[in-house]
């Protein structure tokens, strides 16, 4: 693993990534809704 | 993947939002995404800076590849809920549901508590339910 894995009470990294529609998500804009969880998995292969 | 699936409904209601992050490209998420009825977002972290930005890469597999981590994100942009590696994996979704309401609902008018930070005997009981594990 590389770097300091993020925890509680850390301001979480703003994410701009591609959906599989290939439109961006924003962490930052979303978070106007309400709360966003994240769930980092290993892929598909 | 599936579990969070079936969940989904029970997030929405809540005014949360739902994204799964790895590193396959769109198209490959797309598939993903049909072949298993997946409602929610599939994000593609190709150049790995989000996975590197949170920690959590194996540089190890694959050219790297995230590390198996839920992270649940206030209005604040802090995160009040991470569960890394073997925790993320046995984490109940509605564990983690219970979790992101005792922090506060969703949108504004989805009902439940805002604002509220969680109790420390909310976490003891979190945590309990994680070692216990699947029933």
């Amino acid at each position: 693993m590389t770097g300091t894995p993020i925890a509680v009470g850390d301001t979480a990294p703003d994410v701009r990534l591609p959906a599989s529609d290939g439109v961006i998500r924003s962490l930052s804009l979303t978070l106007r809704e309400g709360p966003v969880v994240l769930a980092f998995y290993r892929g598909h292969w | 993947m599936a579990d969070l699936a079936d969940a989904h409904p029970g997030f929405v209601e809540a005014g949360i939002t739902l994204w799964a992050v790895s590193v396959d490209p769109p198209h490959v998420s797309a598939l993903l995404k049909a072949e298993h009825f997946i409602p929610f977002d599939l994000l593609s972290d190709l150049d790995r800076h989000a996975t590197r930005a949170y920690g959590i890469l194996n540089p190890r597999e694959r050219g790297g590849i995230p590390i198996p981590t839920i992270v649940a994100v206030g209005r604040d942009g802090r995160a009040f809920f991470v569960a890394l590696d073997r925790m993320a994996r046995q984490t109940r979704p509605d564990v983690l549901l219970e979790a992101v309401r005792s922090h506060g609902a969703g949108r504004a008018g989805a009902g439940g508590r805002r604002w509220i930070r969680p109790r420390l005997r909310d976490l003891r009981g979190i945590l309990r339910r994680f070692r216990k594990g699947p029933e």
